[in-house]
């Protein structure tokens, strides 16, 4: 395992697709932040503790991460795939397990380094060009709030990632994680309403993770870690029974 | 000899179509074992379960004398169909990757492989900007991280120019006679796999149909003439006499096989009348792998 982890992160770092998205997120994020700043209802005294809650909550949760991050894990976990270089690992004995858990963690490195640039560029864009002014004890919720979105991100990156193992053609595997993070979340909403099941289905849908987020809520470590927990561990068994008995062509 | 693989009635179903069928074959530590049989006769196929990229249907792969497949597949190189390689990293990338993936990634170990299979000079191209005989030679040289003690190579010829053919050729010559490495190879160059091979198996339809060694191999393609004479002795002494040659071999009362002046049957017709010996018959036989080979599939195919 430890042999496969090293050889995944030395291509994750050596792939200049890694690179290019993450310059890719900086100028999303760039984007994003002047979108949120220039909305109608967003044209708020950015000095206000609420408007600048809202800023890195439309800014985090809905827009600068995700979007990258999608594209980014479509584009480095699947050319294995469509290289068909996977099968030389297996071959020399890799076990398709290792090979997935090296791809988990390497996914989650992504997600860190996204989330990191993201929240990076979004403080320095706000800084410099919105005059944003944050006191220590919002500087102190906004690191939680970032760490939370991270393991929010992470989870869905876990989806993103076993839907490109289970279908390895990039080009649908991406298609369908996109159609997910665009009307998933939609779809459970109006089911929820429609069963009058509350939140239950949202609750525990992985692209929502991020969105039920608050900025100043205290308790959400737990609900954020179990959700987290639970795709990994669903996702991973659903991977590996898969393509247990799945040849290599 | 110790036993590198051994199958058991191996077999392989694709939607209840026998790709390979009860295939029974063994090699062993040292062997040049060369596959071969036409498109679709199963070599892919059978390869891909030794390296564990297919799951067979039913039988069994016995590897390095029951070592766990796992295990075992870290003593294996492989290139099996097209050069798998991951397009978005340069040459050397690739090979660094797959050196920490196998556990193999020591100083100097990517320089080693780089200039085995002539790459060096090429070792900071992107993948994409490589021609198809780089591909392949980068495809061996991943093959070949970590010495492995046995490597199977589907095709390892493909794209390759008559200098790199020749250059491939010699390369796993050296690492059988130097390395004692076992080598699984299949090939339409029948010509070319000859120059390397030490034992052969012929594929048809998935089933292994035959299984020759180069000796039963060379002896069955040998060209001669076969002569009926009515007398071998005196046959034999004009061989050596009027004809100046010791290459015969006497196989009864009345056969004689002569290897030399094989294009030249008047003249050794006309040697035996002068020495006295009636010949009854004059039979040019033998023939290349190529031949054989050909023969062997329409032979199978009229059964």
């Amino acid at each position: 395992m430890k042999h496969m982890i090293r050889a995944s992160f030395y291509k994750l770092f050596h792939d200049k697709a890694t690179w290019i998205g993450l310059v890719g997120t900086a100028v999303w994020s760039l984007l994003v932040g002047s979108m949120i700043a220039w909305s109608a209802d967003a044209k708020l005294d950015l000095s206000d503790t609420y408007a600048l809650e809202k800023y890195w909550r439309d800014f985090m949760a809905f827009h600068a991460i995700r979007i990258p991050l999608l594209v980014s894990a479509s584009t480095l976990f699947t050319t294995e795939f469509k290289d068909k270089s996977w099968k030389l690992l297996i071959a020399r004995g890799i076990s398709k397990t290792s090979f997935f858990f090296s791809k988990v963690l390497c996914i989650l490195v992504l997600t860190i380094m996204i989330s990191f640039v993201a929240i990076t560029t979004g403080a320095a864009y706000g800084t410099c060009a919105l005059g944003m002014q944050t006191d220590g004890a919002f500087a102190g919720n906004l690191f939680r709030y970032f760490l939370l979105q991270t393991v929010a991100h992470g989870t869905a990156a876990i989806l993103i990632l076993a839907i490109s193992f289970l279908i390895k053609i990039g080009e649908i595997s991406s298609s369908l994680n996109m159609v997910l993070m665009i009307f998933g979340t939609m779809v459970l909403s109006k089911l929820e309403g429609a069963l009058s099941l509350g939140d239950a289905l949202t609750g525990s849908w992985a692209f929502a993770q991020p969105m039920l987020i608050s900025f100043t809520g205290q308790s959400e470590w737990i609900r954020i870690l179990i959700v987290f927990a639970a795709y990994l561990i669903l996702c991973s068994l659903a991977v590996l029974l898969v393509e247990r008995s799945r040849d290599i062509e | 000899m110790k036993g590198i693989v051994k199958t058991n009635a191996l077999t392989k179903k694709y939607h209840g179509f026998a790709a390979v069928s009860e295939v029974n074959m063994s090699i062993e530590k040292g062997d040049i074992y060369a596959l071969i049989g036409e498109n679709g006769a199963g070599k892919s196929t059978l390869m891909k379960m030794l390296s564990g990229l297919a799951t067979p249907t039913s039988g069994e792969v016995i590897l390095f004398e029951n070592q766990h497949p796992e295990v075992a597949r870290f003593r294996m190189g492989c290139l099996i169909d097209s050069p798998a390689l991951d397009t978005r990293l340069s040459v050397r990338d690739n090979l660094e990757m797959f050196a920490r993936a196998f556990g193999c990634h020591k100083a100097g170990e990517v320089d080693r492989i780089l200039e085995l299979v002539g790459m060096t000079k090429h070792a900071g191209k992107a993948i994409r900007k490589t021609s198809l005989g780089m591909k392949q030679r980068l495809a061996i040289g991943i093959a070949l991280l970590g010495s492995p003690d046995f490597l199977i190579l589907d095709e390892p010829m493909n794209g390759l120019d008559p200098m790199g053919i020749q250059e491939i050729r010699q390369l796993l010559k050296k690492l059988n006679e130097e390395n004692q490495t076992t080598i699984l190879i299949s090939s339409h160059l029948l010509d070319e796999v000859s120059k390397v091979a030490t034992r052969y198996g012929f594929m048809k339809g998935g089933h292994l149909i035959q299984e020759l060694s180069e000796e039963e191999l060379e002896e069955k393609s040998k060209t001669c003439l076969r002569l009926k004479v009515s007398d071998t002795a005196k046959a034999a002494m004009v061989c050596e006499k009027e004809l100046g040659t010791e290459n015969y071999e006497v196989i009864d009362a009345e056969t004689i096989r002569l290897f030399d002046y094989v294009d030249e049957s008047s003249k050794v017709v006309t040697a035996m009348v002068r020495g006295g010996v009636e010949v009854g018959e004059i039979v040019h036989v033998g023939e290349s792998l190529e031949e054989f080979f050909n023969n062997l599939m329409t032979a199978e195919a009229r059964q």
